[in-house]
């Protein structure tokens, strides 16, 4: 029997592996209300004009089941990376709606773009771990790891489930964090050059998006021909050959 | 292991890179547009990229996917319109492209298409599609007709952007392809 546990790549510690399964049932039961807006639009007490407090006591209740859920570290891991998205979101586009309703560009005031904020803000804090916390719930790397070690063989199916578990985590725990480093340094060339043009924008675009694609892709070719070589199933749990004729069989 | 599976399991794997790229690249970079509730991003780049680089499978795989799930992040509603406009928009830009002997012209001539179609798109969705849907499920009822026209502008800077990205991508990426 072949073993092809050899991993080439991926640095990312593996998350826990136990009651995931329970935890993203958790998770999914919490999402009803997000998506379907019930019970949230039962409750008529607003907060401050505009905003209600079902949405604020669900944001909370969100944070405080990931909190359980994924412990401490992880959830600040969390919502770290949700305030991150969040508020670039929320701050600009309040901004952007402040100026088009005070230059007549809107019809909405900006006293009501106000509150569309602060409700896409609480909208967001909750959405956003709550994702999060069903995506890193799931054990990629332990799933990975499991399938390698598939001592009755790999199906295709179970390959091309592994070439995608293995890119998944790739870019999201290595590409990621090396493109970082690589826009932070392109900037400073850009910064340097003190050409604060157009197209020497795109060119710093275009250089940081061929980068990321490149360390993207790099390893494909490799894997493929890794995965591809992994045993197939065992004859006996083999997917049912094709019906044969007598003729062919002969 | 034959070539044809290794062909399939490559495939398989740059599909797969370039959703999560567009996945990240319409997360990480979103400026909310007040007009529809929607937001302006540079997923679109990677979806482009895509098509020109490995033709229409592709291309519409990662457009009817990445920017989708993405989506799923706080704007939920424009699901339906994000998976459709996105995937026609990558499996008719690499249709005109072409995979082979790719000409500049035909390159243009694609991400011409894919802006018009992503402006297109978007806008028929949020002028007459999500109001009709919003009668029956309240959940689509976030647009309008003048929404969508308000929409128009910036879904066609935000196409511009990414089709001149994805350009140069396909460009320097072509060169480094050839021996």
């Amino acid at each position: 029997m072949k073993t092809a546990a050899i991993k080439i790549t991926g640095s990312a510690t593996p998350p826990p592996a136990s009651g995931w399964k329970l935890k993203i049932a958790v998770l999914l039961i919490i999402a009803v209300p997000a998506f379907s807006g019930y019970p949230l639009h039962l409750v008529a007490v607003q907060v401050i004009p505009g905003i209600s407090a079902s949405w604020c006591l669900y944001a909370l209740v969100v944070n405080l089941a990931v909190l359980a859920l994924h412990g401490c570290g992880r959830y600040a891991d969390i919502i770290t990376l949700a305030a991150m998205i969040t508020m670039p979101v929320v701050f600009s586009g309040a901004i952007v709606s402040h100026l088009a309703g005070l230059t007549g560009l809107s019809p909405r005031p900006p006293a009501l773009a106000a509150v569309h904020y602060i409700q896409l803000c609480l909208t967001m804090l909750a959405v956003i771990p709550l994702a999060l916390g069903i995506v890193t719930s799931i054990p990629f790397e332990a799933a990975e790891q499991k399938l390698l070690q598939n001592s009755s063989g790999v199906t295709a199916r179970q390959k091309k489930l592994l070439m995608i578990l293995r890119v998944f985590n790739h870019i999201c725990f290595t590409v990621m964090a090396n493109l970082v480093e690589i826009i932070r340094e392109e900037r400073n060339n850009f910064l340097k050059a003190g050409n604060g043009s157009l197209s020497a924008l795109i060119g710093l675009m275009r250089h940081a998006a061929v980068e990321c694609i490149c360390s993207a892709v790099q390893f494909i070719p490799l894997w493929a021909i890794e995965i591809g070589s992994l045993p197939g199933p065992s004859p006996s749990i083999a997917e049912p050959a094709p019906n044969l004729t007598d003729q062919e069989e002969q | 292991m034959s070539a044809s599976e290794i062909n399939k399991l490559y495939l398989v794997g740059i599909v797969a890179a370039f959703t999560t790229l567009a996945f990240l690249g319409t997360t990480i970079i979103r400026v909310p547009l007040p007009a529809t509730g929607g937001y302006f991003n540079l997923g679109d780049t990677f979806v482009m990229a895509a098509a020109l680089l490995y033709g229409p499978a592709v291309g519409g795989l990662v457009g009817l996917v990445g920017p989708a799930v993405a989506d799923a992040i706080g704007f939920p509603q424009f699901i339906l319109a994000t998976a459709v406009v996105k995937g026609i928009e990558g499996v008719l830009l690499g249709l005109i492209a072409g995979t082979r002997a790719r000409s500049v012209s035909r390159m243009v001539l694609g991400l011409i298409s894919a802006v018009i179609v992503l402006t297109g798109g978007y806008f028929v969705f949020e002028a007459w599609i999500y109001p009709w849907l919003g009668v029956k499920i309240p959940f689509f009822a976030v647009t309008d007709f003048n929404a969508a026209l308000a929409e128009i502008v910036p879904n066609l800077l935000q196409g511009t952007i990414s089709a001149v990205l994805a350009f140069a991508i396909a460009r320097v990426m072509g060169k480094l392809s050839r021996p």
